[in-house]
This record gives C-alpha cells, sequence and structure tokens, in this order.
C-alpha cells in the first residue's frame, strides 16, 4: 500500500488540477457567450450577401461569360483544402473532429488520383497534419496574435486563395470547420468556396421573392459579380472563424467541466484511500503497543 | 408616415441600424445618390462616403468606405465593409484606413480602378477631418 505522505502529495496536486479546470471552465463559459454572440451578429451580413449573389446567379445566362469564382473551371482534378483551427489545446476533441474530417476528405482525393494542396489556418491542424501529409501544405496561417479573430484574418486567408486561384493552382476548394450547434455537440464541417455552391446553403432559408424580382443593376452584373464574390468569400470565412471559436470554446468548456468532475471523483477515491491507509497505520501501531505491552 | 422606407446596415460584425426613415443618401460607385419610397429596385456599390439617413428634420450621417447595396420592395440593405458614426470620425480606426489607402496607392501593380478608390477614400477622410 502506498505511503501516507505519498497519497497526500497525490490528493494536493489533483486539488490543484482541479482548480485549474474549474477555472478554465469558468473562463471557456465566458468567452462561450461572446463567441456565440459573434457569430449569430454576423449571420444577417453573410445571408443577404448570398441572397444577393443567389440573385446575380439567376440573372446570368451565358455560362461562359460568368465570373470563374462563381462556375468554377469546369474541372475537377486539383483540390485546395483550408483546415481551420484553433492555436490551443485543452479543448477536447475539437481539433481532432475536424482533421479526421479533413484526414478522410484527402484520403479519398488522393484515392482518385487528384492533385491535393492544404492551407493550415491554427498551429493545432499543422501539429496533427504535418507527419502524414507535410508535403501537401503550400500554407501554414498561426493564429497566435488573434484574441477575436478580426475581418482581417479572414481577408488574409481569402488573400492567399484568390492568389493561388489566379495562378490556377486548383480547380475547387473546400473549407474545414466546426459548425456550433450547442455547447455539446459541433460538427465538423466541409464547405465548397471554389466554384459558389449557394443553393445547397440556401435551400433552407426561404428566398421566394427574391428571384422574381427585377434589378437595375449599377455597374453590369458581371462586374457586380466579380467584385463580390471575393468578398462572399472572406465573409464565409470570416463566418466560419467565428463559428469555429463558439465550438472552441464551447467545446473547452465542455472538456474542462468533465475534467473538474473526474478530479474530483479522483480526489474522493484518493480520500478513502488514504483514510483506510491512515487507519490500517493505526491499527498496526495498536497491535505493536498491544503486544509489546503482553509480552512484560 | 407611408413615405418611409426601410433601412437596414449590416456589417459583418452586426446589424449596424435597422429602421424607418424617408431618404438615404449613398455615394454609388458611379456617383452619388438619393433613395426614397419606390426607387427602382437597385444593386450597387459603395465608394468611400458619407451615407445619411434622413427623416423629416432629423439626419444621421455615417461614414464608410465601401459595401453594396441592395433596393427591393421599398426595403434597403446596406452592406458595408467597415462603419462609422459621427462620434467615431476623428477617432484612430479612420486614421488607419487613410494610411492604409495610402499605402495601396504606393503599390505600382493596381489597377486604375483601385488608385481611384483609394484616393476616394483618402479624400472623403480628409473631408470628415475637416
Amino acid at each position: 500500500m502506498a505511503s501516507l505522505k505519498f497519497l497526500r502529495n497525490r490528493i494536493a496536486s489533483v486539488k490543484s488540477t482541479q482548480k485549474i479546470t474549474k477555472a478554465m471552465k469558468m473562463v471557456a463559459a465566458a468567452k462561450l457567450k461572446k463567441a456565440q454572440d459573434n457569430a449569430e451578429n454576423a449571420r444577417p451580413y453573410s445571408e443577404k450577401l448570398n441572397s444577393i449573389i443567389l440573385n446575380l446567379k439567376s440573372s446570368i445566362v451565358d455560362i461562359n461569360s460568368a465570373p470563374k469564382l462563381l462556375v468554377g473551371n469546369q474541372k475537377n482534378q486539383m483540390h485546395l483544402c483550408v483546415v481551420l483551427s484553433s492555436d490551443r489545446g485543452l479543448c477536447g476533441g475539437f481539433n481532432t473532429n475536424i482533421c479526421r474530417k479533413a484526414k478522410m476528405f484527402f484520403e479519398k482525393v488522393l484515392q482518385e488520383g487528384k492533385k491535393l494542396k492544404i492551407i493550415v489556418v491554427g498551429s493545432k491542424a499543422n501539429d496533427q497534419l504535418k507527419r502524414k501529409y507535410n508535403e501537401y501544405i503550400v500554407e501554414r496561417i498561426s493564429l497566435k496574435n488573434e484574441k477575436i479573430v478580426s475581418y482581417a484574418k479572414a481577408q488574409e486567408v481569402t488573400d492567399k486563395i484568390l492568389d493561388l486561384f489566379k495562378k490556377d493552382e486548383f480547380d475547387i476548394c473546400t473549407l474545414f470547420y466546426n459548425k456550433f450547434k450547442s455547447v455539446i455537440s459541433q460538427i465538423p464541417q466541409a464547405q465548397q468556396l471554389i466554384p459558389v455552391s449557394i443553393e445547397e446553403s440556401f435551400k433552407k432559408n426561404d428566398f421566394k421573392d427574391l428571384t422574381s424580382s427585377e434589378y437595375e443593376y449599377e455597374p453590369e452584373e458581371n462586374e457586380i459579380l466579380e467584385n463580390m464574390l471575393p468578398k462572399n468569400i472572406t465573409t464565409q470565412v470570416f463566418t466560419a472563424f467565428l463559428e469555429n471559436q463558439a465550438s472552441e470554446q464551447g467545446s473547452r468548456m465542455t472538456a474542462m467541466d468533465n475534467a473538474t468532475r473526474n478530479a474530483g471523483d479522483l480526489i474522493g477515491k484518493l480520500t478513502i484511500n488514504y483514510n483506510r491507509t491512515r487507519q490500517a497505520v493505526i491499527t498496526k501501531e495498536l497491535i505493536e503497543i498491544i503486544s509489546g505491552a503482553e509480552s512484560l | 408616415m407611408s413615405e418611409q422606407i426601410q433601412v437596414e446596415i449590416i456589417t459583418p460584425k452586426q446589424v449596424a441600424l435597422a429602421k424607418n426613415a424617408e431618404s438615404v443618401f449613398i455615394s454609388g460607385i458611379e456617383g452619388e445618390m438619393e433613395i426614397f419610397k419606390d426607387h427602382i429596385s437597385l444593386i450597387t456599390f459603395l465608394k468611400a462616403g458619407k451615407i445619411i439617413v434622413k427623416d423629416g428634420n432629423n439626419s444621421e450621417i455615417f461614414f464608410s468606405t465601401g459595401g453594396t447595396v441592395e433596393f427591393n420592395n421599398n426595403k434597403l440593405s446596406i452592406l458595408l465593409d467597415n462603419f462609422f458614426n459621427s462620434s467615431q470620425f476623428q477617432s484612430d480606426e479612420i486614421s488607419n484606413l487613410k494610411k492604409n489607402a495610402e499605402n495601396k496607392l504606393t503599390n505600382k501593380d493596381i489597377s486604375d480602378e483601385e488608385v481611384y478608390l483609394n484616393n476616394q477614400i483618402i479624400d472623403q477622410i480628409n473631408n470628415l477631418k475637416n
């Protein structure tokens, strides 16, 4: 049986761990509220932007003259994957879930013999993916100095994507992130950015009146689209960032809650063990004293 | 009061303004315009400039460096990249935007359109500061 001193130290150490996880849980809960608000506030913008683009798309007749960002370059050979993760750990399966989803996609792409390029955002995705997919990673973006991900950061990511697109480095771009559903459930998502797949995300919303209306465009439709599409991508990346952030905090909160509870259980077990040992020691001493007295 | 339109100003961060107003003045990319009730449905871009929401004798002035405007069914949606109300006109953020624009102008590769837009940002911000 372990010594009393050892058990005492062990209990003290588990207690201090519990304090830390409890504090982290509370911090995550406070941050979660903010992140959730941010994510919700950003929704009207992206919805509106989507509706305008949908509108413009329906007014385009000739697919060949349409901007490439909208219709893609009609090929399906080179894939660019953007994996959004966090820079910090201790948030349960948050980063692992994104990476697992992404890895499944990578395997599929590679099996079909297509080319793969990866942009990782946040150091955790880099850590998890570099071992197996290092040769495919073309860009690493750190979130080190970003407490709350800014629009500018989304812009930076988008600029990189667009830059690669202009150089004809990929045909299809997919974005991986965690969608925030609730504190206990975050769903890893794979969202296609280029070519734009608006219809899919739009089936859920009702925008019936939009397609019927006639608009005056200033400047021309195509010119508007060419300007709006990059902005739309930025917005989508930004929204994904916000969703991701809310998910990260939610995931961390749950993970830390579990850790706190586990630490509590462990302390209980150790305390029982400690008390038993203490009693055993006392009993042993008593026996020694009594038998010593008897032998006199 | 039937002469009002619904105005919505939305930024990536929040819904900045949602109210009814009689007219809204915007700086469209092809010229300034003021939108009243029953204006034709319209989609256009904004260049840097003021946005003035007028209602009776009241008018609220905002500033943005660019965005998109959609008007349909007497509902005006303004999607802005950034958004400042009159109390923020002297803030550092605006000065930063100006510096940004000036930096972009030093780059020789940019298109004429970008030169025009960035010049517009600088002009308009100078205007605000005075």
